[in-house]
């Protein structure tokens, strides 16, 4: 295994702060001898859950609606047998589970959500979601240097 | 009393849907639509931009099926670049095709494991707790694990012509942006990272097993269920083979009389008309000599097979013989056989790429070519849901100024409205009360299609479907929600 962490940034980056997961995975891919895959998505998907089956660790960063005190949150992700899997879009929770249940393997996971504010039509962050990015990015720093 | 039921949002299909069906005093069905809420305008905000952003542009119509469109518009484009379909390269054809023939089979892949198999699998009146990819995975393991494999393995393909596995950027005005290397090759052949394309036409074989040994199993409810006579169109090629890239317009009855004889594509709007209805964004294509109300067709992998005499490889046209002799009739217009149809395609597909892979034209570097600039180009594709048509209007700049897109449900528009009203009759008329088990039945009708209702009606797709049910005097008595977007 070359890399122990899997990092996949979900949003899309014509849709404001939607883009932020991706806007992570950019400034974290500048960092000397990160640890990690980084992987782009617009939704989960359910071939994501084999893609799983080859990293210990697990982290999902996606944009979030919700009030977060520190912009920012980090919280573990747990297999989710009763989510909603009515679509062509999965959530986390579903893909750990569908990794688990097809393939006996369980990665320590998280989710990191950064809380944005603008989700119309446009490319590039509000000026409060990139604060929050650069503060998620600075706790990632952090985290993923105590991680290893 | 009288009632509407309204299905709101439907469940795994693409895009956000909804059902409502009206009962009369008697509880009988009194009309029943699939209506399409959604809109976005595509059509509008391309205009003013210049020509060559436009493969790109429209992929964003679409999660799903991007390449679809980028390829549509391709081939579109290249007209007002001055190139024909013809005057592509062989390198650029067939890159194209290998793209395209890829992302049909990651698509049908998608449909097939994921938003149909739960029907087939644990049945229509399933609880709905069962009827998702959780319960497959429980119950299924091995049908879950080639699932997603063989979406895995068309995914790759797109990826590996196009950058990336969604939006990615492979056709330019005139041909392709590059080429394709040996390692690339390599990787969908070995078997040794994901499994070989042999492996994909050995699983697609299986499954195929499958859908034959369920038939089996219940013939009587799927000969029967939303069976109704339409038109169907897709493309063929002269000698009147299946072709999804590429080929001559033809569309026939639900008894196999041409209605339209093999005509090009640049003809389109001499046949074509479209119409609206006050309650659906989405539109009703029909042929303009047979009227709106006689003049609909389905379109997708059952209407493919339906329009063509042949298919050109050599085990899926095996199976599209196996077909016919089940059903004895030339033309099926049965529902629900639209998985059986998928699963051929799949075949077909995966032989394509396999052939594909193997012919050295992939490799050279004649990617492009022009010719004289034109104000006008029309692309028309068979996309994973059926014909797939765009067509742009420049100015001397280069601008767009005219977009018309057709996209393959709105050709299903009238079909599927069909199918829920053939639902609502046969399943809720006069029944003391509706059950969640019933409106499945309208939705199992509907994913049938595979409808992409972002693609319909351009519009940013959130999936579910709601019913509701209103009395005579339009008072809403029961809404059920299948799932939520």
């Amino acid at each position: 295994m070359d890399n122990p962490l899997l990092v996949i940034g979900i949003g899309n980056s014509s849709r404001g702060d939607d883009g932020v997961g991706w806007a992570f995975l950019d400034a974290i891919s500048q960092m000397q001898q990160l640890p990690a895959q980084l992987e782009y998505r617009y939704q989960l998907a359910v071939e994501d859950a084999e893609l799983l089956t080859r990293f210990p660790r697990v982290l999902f960063v996606d944009a979030c609606e919700t009030a977060l005190p520190d912009g920012f949150s980090l919280e573990p992700c747990l297999p989710d047998a009763v989510a909603e899997l009515y679509t062509h879009q999965q959530t986390p929770g579903a893909i750990l589970f569908l990794t688990q249940e097809l393939y006996g393997h369980r990665p320590e996971a998280w989710c990191l959500r950064i809380q944005g504010y603008a989700w119309e039509f446009d490319s590039g962050l509000s000026e409060m979601g990139k604060e929050n990015l650069e503060l998620s990015i600075v706790f990632f720093e952090e985290w993923v240097g105590g991680a290893n | 009393m009288s009632k509407k039921i309204i299905i709101d949002p439907v469940t795994r299909v693409e895009g956000h849907g909804r059902v409502t069906i009206h009962l009369d005093a008697s509880g009988g069905v009194e009309a029943a639509y699939f209506h399409i809420v959604e809109f976005r305008g595509f059509e509008r905000f391309i205009q003013g931009r210049p020509y060559w952003e436009v493969p790109v542009l429209v992929q964003r119509l679409c999660g799903i099926c991007p390449v679809s469109h980028h390829l549509a518009a391709a081939k579109a484009i290249d007209q007002i670049n001055g190139v024909d379909p013809e005057d592509l390269s062989p390198t650029a054809e067939k890159l194209r095709r290998l793209l395209h023939y890829g992302q049909v089979f990651q698509s049908h892949a998608l449909h097939f494991f994921y938003l149909a198999s739960p029907d087939l699998l644990f049945g229509f009146d399933a609880p709905p707790e069962k009827r998702n990819i959780v319960a497959v995975a429980e119950a299924h393991k091995e049908l879950a694990r080639k699932g997603i494999l063989m979406r895995k393995f068309g995914q790759e393909i797109i990826k590996s012509i196009s950058g990336k596995r969604i939006h990615g950027v492979a056709a330019v005005p005139g041909g392709m942006y590059k080429t394709f290397t040996p390692a690339e090759r390599d990787y969908f052949l070995d078997g040794r990272e994901i499994p070989s394309v042999d492996t994909m036409i050995e699983w697609t074989q299986e499954m195929l097993e499958f859908i034959r040994h369920y038939h089996d199993g219940n013939r009587a409810l799927l000969d029967d269920f939303a069976n109704y006579p339409s038109g169907h169109l897709g493309l063929v090629r002269t000698d009147g083979a299946l072709d999804l890239y590429h080929g001559l317009l033809r569309a026939v009855d639900s008894e196999g009389h041409k209605t339209l004889h093999d005509v090009s594509t640049d003809t389109y709007t001499r046949y074509f008309s479209e119409a609206v209805e006050k309650w659906s964004y989405m539109k009703f294509p029909y042929l303009k000599h047979l009227g709106r109300e006689k003049g609909w067709n389905r379109v997708g992998p059952l209407a493919r097979l339906n329009v063509c005499d042949s298919i050109p490889t050599h085990r899926a046209e095996l199976a599209r013989r196996q077909l016919l002799q089940y059903t004895g009739r030339k033309v099926n217009n049965h529902t629900l056989y639209a998985h059986w149809a998928r699963l051929i395609e799949m075949l077909h597909c995966a032989e394509v790429v396999r052939d594909l892979l193997h012919d050295p034209d992939i490799f050279s570097d004649d990617l492009r070519r022009s010719g004289k600039p034109r104000l006008e180009g029309i692309g028309i594709i068979e996309a994973p849901r059926g014909t797939l048509t765009h067509h742009y209007e420049v100015d001397e700049k280069g601008m767009i100024t005219r977009c018309n897109l057709i996209v393959s449900t709105t050709h299903n528009n009238e079909a599927m409205n069909r199918a829920v009203r053939w639902v609502a009759e046969e399943t809720l008329s006069h029944r003391p009360e509706i059950t969640e088990a019933m409106l499945n039945r309208v939705e199992v009708a509907i994913r049938a299609y595979d409808p992409c209702l972002s693609c319909a009606t351009h519009a940013l797709g959130k999936m579910p479907l709601q019913a509701e049910l209103y009395d005579h005097r339009g008072e809403c008595l029961q809404t059920v929600r299948s799932g939520h977007g």
